[in-house]
């Protein structure tokens, strides 16, 4: 720490040679934050979403919100379940070719960090304490909500803190004299890069709704339409809003970082323009959705169309992250371990049959036994 | 100090690693044990049309997904966070070195948690052989994902033959991997009885009498596996990991007896309370194997780790993150001048503030994973009443005090500057002898 060189705090990544290419543990962690962060985005923004649902249910006396803040919370459990399962393996890859700068954002705000653990229990027995409160004919408790809801949101700040502090070495001199019991506050694009996720979350919610609408249809038309329009609206207004915060975020962003997206890369800038034109295809998309009467094909063309969004916004991050260290990194000395590589995609692929499998064998149920979810 | 140091107050860093490990392990042994008592519990259900067996089988699977899914999955992340902050070091060995390991582990446990969601909310609503096989989906993904966690965690204590070739199956099945794996399996059947009593013990009488001396056989059959794989893991483990548990660290000694001891006993206990006569099982029986079962967990991953020191990687990484290959550099080159994070470098050792600053440094990069100052292992006690020369003798000699403590790395100079710091935890203290002067000593300190 007595010398000025950023730089020279990174820690070496040790002699252990990388056990595959590169270019594999990029996609890898591409491909699996994508799964990751539409779960993640159920959670964070479906209980955001139960929150508000539940509270204009009792003011407007209106049963249906009711209903969806009921049916929603019996969905946040189960999206729980597949945002952390899914969050494993970008945590892996991260580590395998960022481990040097991840483990020292994570170390020097580790109280922080290690509190996402105690956190995440607890708001997860509050969605399940919610989720078993609407199967025995319960009111929600607004209490648990609440405090599950705060609790996620507080989770998602603090990966931000990391994501953001990992890319900085320059920060890391500052921080570390304050001993690991402090966050990356004075981080300008800090606070617009959390608002770009957290209103991205709710946005989706409304996809999730409106997905939600498309089941409920087939047993109850008034109220599936009713979703569906709900929904949509829901990520029309919510997606209008985000492309403000997005500006703001891109502009927060110094200004070397920023000039990759307006010009500087092609490839990066060319990933902004094409996630900003499928958010717009998205939004005519669910807005078609939305006032026709038969609304399932614009409605999975919409959320199609918003993947490839999430998809194009993911390799952003990833544009930027690999911006923001290209002064750092150094070369890796690549020793392909290629039978366990191979043994893993096997059996990746064996594991999405047979998920696959038991996901049908649970519609084809569902669709025979004609019960309703909530 | 290639990475930055995280102090965790009190608990220490290691210890903190300890508690959530020790959670994590009593929970996700039992999601493996358990597994396969529902699923074969379920299988005789339907064989036998045993609907009084059936719906405790369903009330058992409530119980198993609140605490296996949440808990069991969160405190294993809780696990990887936490060995990341205290040991980044070590954890990018593994990470770089078994990273497809993690990766098939993974996959594994996404079948597993898909399998047991699915399991618990699909009652009534599958075909009943459909339903007993995600049962057993859930069995087999969640057993191969402990297949595939042994080999890495085994790894740590006997690298085995990966020492010279570096090959990932050389260290995948290392010396211990055959062992470990008896044990940990004798512990998800032993779990998944303990549970099952516990579970079993709210049941009525007219089911509780075949459902408890049921599960205890699952306990008490697990035993002798156990016993067996603790006996030729403790021959498979290095020579100086043996030395530590035959009394080389009194307190190992005393953990692994305890650990021995918890593991024979629940045995008789399991017999008499729950076998001959399950109609007395209460509830408050159920929660006291299971304080005896996560007794037992504690003590035996204690133990596990406490043999692995000095190193945290055997015969590669010391406890302290130092690798042992860099031990000669820093030696000759001084540790805090070799270190990334520290804030001190070069000091005068004549100056008493710069001297106890260096101190402070060293005692971070080199004591600090496994003490505290004041807390759990902590310094100051352990150091009460040592000269400051008696301190840079002792310092020297680590190694060779306390065969499990790494040797102290860094030049002449840095040692002064530990024993100068580790002095002034207590400063001056009286005599032993004088009496008088001891209880002024506790005034003064007042």
């Amino acid at each position: 720490m007595a010398s000025p060189n950023p730089a020279d705090l990174i820690p070496s990544a040790g002699n252990i040679p990388l056990p595959g290419p590169e270019w594999l543990f990029h996609a890898l962690l591409v491909f699996t934050f994508i799964l990751h962060i539409i779960p993640m985005n159920f959670v964070l923004g479906g209980g955001v979403t139960t929150l508000y649902a539940e509270i204009m249910g009792s003011r407007r006396n209106d049963d249906r919100f009711r209903r969806l803040a009921r049916g929603l919370a019996q969905i946040t459990p189960y999206a729980t379940a597949a945002a952390i399962t899914t969050g494993i393996a970008p945590l892996l890859f991260v580590q395998v070719l960022y481990g040097q700068y991840f483990y020292t954002s994570s170390v020097l705000i580790g109280s922080f960090w290690i509190s996402v653990i105690a956190l995440l229990i607890v708001g997860y027995y509050g969605l399940y304490r919610n989720s078993f409160r609407v199967k025995h004919g319960k009111s929600l408790s607004m209490w648990t909500a609440w405090g599950s809801s705060i609790i996620f949101i507080v989770i998602g700040f603090i990966y931000s803190n990391n994501m953001t502090l990992m890319l900085t070495p320059e920060k890391w001199r500052d921080l570390y004299a304050a001993g690991g019991h402090t966050l990356n506050l004075s981080e300008p694009s800090l606070y617009p890069r959390y608002l770009h996720f957290l209103v991205g979350s709710i946005a989706v919610s409304g996809a999730l709704v409106v997905a939600y609408g498309l089941f409920a249809w087939k047993k109850d038309d008034g109220y599936g339409r009713w979703l569906v329009r709900a929904g949509a609206f829901q990520f029309i207004a919510v997606t209008g809003a985000q492309f403000i915060v997005g500006f703001t975020f891109l502009f927060a962003l110094r200004e070397e970082w920023r000039m990759i997206f307006l010009g500087g890369s092609v490839y990066a800038t060319g990933l902004l323009l094409a996630g900003l034109t499928f958010a717009v295809v998205s939004m005519a998309l669910f807005l078609i959705a939305a006032l026709r009467d038969r609304p399932a094909t614009p409605a999975i063309a919409g959320m199609i169309a918003l993947a490839l969004t999430i998809t194009f916004m993911a390799m952003m991050r990833d544009a930027l992250r690999r911006h923001a260290l290209e002064p750092f990194v150094t070369s890796f000395n690549v020793v392909p371990q290629t039978v366990v590589m191979t043994a893993f995609f096997v059996l990746f692929v064996a594991a999405l049959a047979i998920i696959g499998w038991m996901v049908a064998i649970v519609l084809r149920a569902g669709k025979s036994t004609g019960k309703a979810s909530d | 100090m290639n990475y930055p140091f995280w102090e965790v107050p009190y608990l220490g860093g290691g210890m903190l690693i300890g508690l959530i490990a020790t959670l994590h392990v009593f929970v996700s042994h039992f999601a493996v044990g358990g597994g396969l008592f529902l699923a074969l519990m379920e299988r005789r259900s339907y064989r036998n049309n045993d609907t009084e067996l059936l719906s405790y089988v369903k009330k058992h699977t409530n119980f198993f997904l609140l605490l296996t899914v949440v808990f069991g999955a969160v405190s294993g992340v809780g696990i990887w966070f936490s060995i990341g902050l205290v040991h980044p070091e070590a954890t990018s060995l593994l990470i770089r070195t078994f990273v497809w390991a993690w990766a098939i582990e993974w996959v594994f446990f996404a079948v597993e948690i898909a399998a047991l969601l699915v399991y618990y909310s699909t009652w009534d609503k599958l075909a009943p052989k459909t339903h007993n096989l995600v049962g057993w989906i859930y069995f087999v993904s969640s057993f191969m994902s402990l297949i595939v966690i042994n080999g890495i965690l085994t790894f740590m204590l006997t690298p085995g033959k990966w020492l010279e070739t570096g090959s990932f199956f050389d260290a995948f099945f290392n010396p211990t991997y055959l062992p470990s794996l008896i044990m940990r399996t004798s512990i998800t059947l032993a779990l998944a009885g303990v549970y099952a009593m516990f579970t079993g013990s709210f049941e009525r009488e007219a089911f509780k009498v075949r459902i408890i001396p049921h599960a205890s056989i699952w306990l008490m059959s697990a035993v002798p596996l156990l016993l067996v794989g603790l006996w030729w893991y403790f021959q498979m483990i290095p020579p100086l990991s043996q030395h530590i548990v035959k009394g080389g660290a009194p307190i190992v000694q005393m953990f692994a007896a305890l650990s021995v001891f918890f593991s024979a006993i629940v045995f008789p206990f399991a017999y008499f309370l729950a076998y001959r006569y399950p109609r007395y099982f209460s509830p408050a029986l159920g929660v006291l194997f299971l304080i005896m079962a996560l007794g037992a967990t504690a003590v035996t991953e204690w133990v596990r780790e406490a043999v692995r020191k000095p190193y945290v990687i055997y015969g590669v990484m010391y406890s302290n993150a130092i690798y042992k290959n860099d031990l000669a550099r820093f030696q000759q080159n001084g540790f805090l001048n070799e270190a990334k994070w520290t804030t001190v470098r070069e000091f005068d050792p004549n100056d008493r503030a710069q001297l106890l600053a260096a101190g402070e440094q060293m005692f971070r990069g080199q004591c600090g994973h496994c003490h505290t100052t004041d807390g759990f292992n902590g310094v100051k006690p352990l150091v009460y009443g040592w000269g400051e020369p008696f301190l840079y003798e002792q310092i020297g000699r680590l190694n060779e005090l306390r065969r499990f403590m790494p040797p102290f790395v860094g030049n002449d100079e840095e040692r002064r500057a530990l024993a100068a710091w580790l002095y002034e935890l207590n400063g001056e203290i009286p005599p032993l002898s004088d009496a008088k002067g001891a209880r002024d000593g506790v005034a003064e300190s007042r």
